[in-house]
């Protein structure tokens, strides 16, 4: 094999619908809103029962399997990305 | 060692390979879908489907393949940038564990005045920002992103590439064995379990990655003796060792280098010792679009040498040097039930074996 570049100007989404990216842009920022909402929520209620929230912020074992972990955040992936993964509307 | 980072930063790695795992689990699949549909409508050639320009024009304008391909390239970017980010805020005390002297069984030798090749200086392998010798954090860093790589698809202590390596070698007894280009070496630990009567080496070109190795070598109670060379010139006697391994090291260097590291290899092993490289597999035993979507790494990925290493004739380089030569395959967990983004294969595993006297 000789060459496999990519379309024009190393833009590798040139053929992929701006309302699907739009889609992606979308969906994320409703779930980082509703997210953000809920966390704020949750923080205030805690902080109203006296608990430390310093776990928060603790180190963990950095890329360590866990297939609960892992499962939930390819459902949010999935979700988010919906859009690109079908044919172009 | 202690690897840890904090939850935020874990956070923001999980979603990076949540896109890897997008890729690979549902954009390859429907775009595979797609084009064998397309393959059973038009019927090109299979001499069509070996040539990337004709499969550039197929999929090239593809929203599917463009966009498979570009979230492979963001993630592969987004994955380095954030196990850096999150080690980063550790370096003082990383760095401090690495430099800590151990009189535990094994060694760890560094070389600073050993030359880089242009090749290795020149060139962020797979992405990785400072490659594997120029930023004091770059075993660690690979260690993670590795996993982040590989979707987790590694086992969880990150060996079955050791571990297929070990399903195909030949029975027998071995007193010294050499793996070149370990980088943290962890890959190698089921041939010290398979092989535990025999001393283990490893050589690398970069120092953190030995530093680490060595490091993560005792924390495992792996003994091993690490040594900083080029395996294109390595300073062992003739005939030294009866095994000889390589895991994903052929590929990362130009086909010249892969002559010498190869006659090199040959010249200390011992009559009757065996050299085996585990790859990913040559394109031509891939079916045209993993192959394809394989070689794309070439230029999207950092791999400079890949195109020219996967369809090179491996086995004719081992005859030259005087090896009798077989190739074998081997399961593969990463690229096994479920694929990776290029598609599912087994390992290739190129043995030679150097005639007794
Ligand atoms: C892709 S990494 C693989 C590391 C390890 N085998 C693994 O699979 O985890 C390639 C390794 O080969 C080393 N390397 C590349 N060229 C080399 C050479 N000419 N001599 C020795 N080591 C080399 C790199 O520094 C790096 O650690």
């Amino acid at each position: 094999m000789e060459d496999n570049t990519q379309g024009i100007s190393g833009d590798y989404f040139s053929n992929v619908s701006k309302s699907d990216m739009m889609r992606v842009v979308l969906a994320l920022a409703t779930e980082v809103y509703a997210m953000r909402d809920r966390q704020a929520v949750l923080e205030d209620i805690l902080l109203g029962c006296d608990i430390d929230l310093a776990r928060l912020d603790e180190q963990v074992d950095a890329a360590v399997y866990d297939e609960d972990r892992l499962a939930e955040r390819d459902a949010f992936v999935a979700r988010v990305f919906a859009a690109m993964a079908g044919p172009a509307r | 060692m202690d690897m840890r980072i904090s939850r935020k930063h874990q956070a923001r790695l999980d979603l990076v390979e949540g896109l890897k795992v997008f890729v690979a689990g549902q954009l390859m699949p429907t775009l595979r879908q797609e084009f064998e549909g397309w393959c059973a409508a038009e019927d090109p050639s299979e001499e069509q489907l070996r040539n990337s320009q004709f499969m550039q024009a197929t999929l090239g304008a593809n929203p599917l393949y463009q966009a498979s391909r570009g979230l492979q390239r963001l993630s592969q970017e987004a994955m380095w940038q954030e196990v850096i980010y999150g080690l980063e805020q550790r370096r003082p005390d990383i760095e401090e564990q690495l430099d800590r002297e151990d009189q535990a069984a094994g060694s760890l030798t560094l070389n600073p005045d050993l030359m880089m090749p242009d090749y290795y200086d020149n060139t962020e392998f797979h992405l990785q920002p400072g490659n594997f010798h120029k930023n004091t954090l770059a075993g660690p860093v690979y260690e993670i992103g590795v996993a982040t790589y590989t979707m987790h698809r590694y086992g969880k202590a990150g060996d079955e590439m050791g571990r297929a390596l070990v399903s195909v070698l030949p029975d027998r007894h071995c007193k010294r064995v050499l793996y070149m280009g370990c980088g943290p070496a962890y890959k190698g630990y089921p041939l010290i379990d398979a092989l535990p009567e025999a001393e283990h080496w490893g050589i690398d070109l970069a120092a953190p990655m030995l530093k680490f190795a060595r490091h993560r070598a005792i924390e495992h109670e792996k003994p091993m003796h690490f040594s900083q060379m080029n395996a294109e010139e390595m300073t062992f006697p003739d005939g030294h060792f009866d095994l000889i391994y390589c895991m994903l090291l052929l590929h990362e260097v130009p086909t010249r280098a892969i002559e010498n590291i190869v006659n090199e290899a040959a010249r200390v092993l011992a009559p009757g010792g065996v050299l085996a490289n585990l790859e990913l597999p040559s394109y031509a035993s891939l079916d045209p679009l993993s192959a394809f979507l394989m070689d794309w790494d070439t230029e999207h990925n950092g791999e400079p040498f890949w195109r020219d290493y996967h369809q090179m004739d491996l086995k004719q380089t081992y005859r030259d040097a005087g090896l009798e030569t077989k190739l074998t395959e081997a399961h593969s967990e990463w690229g096994g039930a479920k694929g990776n983004y290029m598609g599912k294969f087994r390992y290739h595993v190129t043995m030679g074996r150097k005639p007794e006297a």
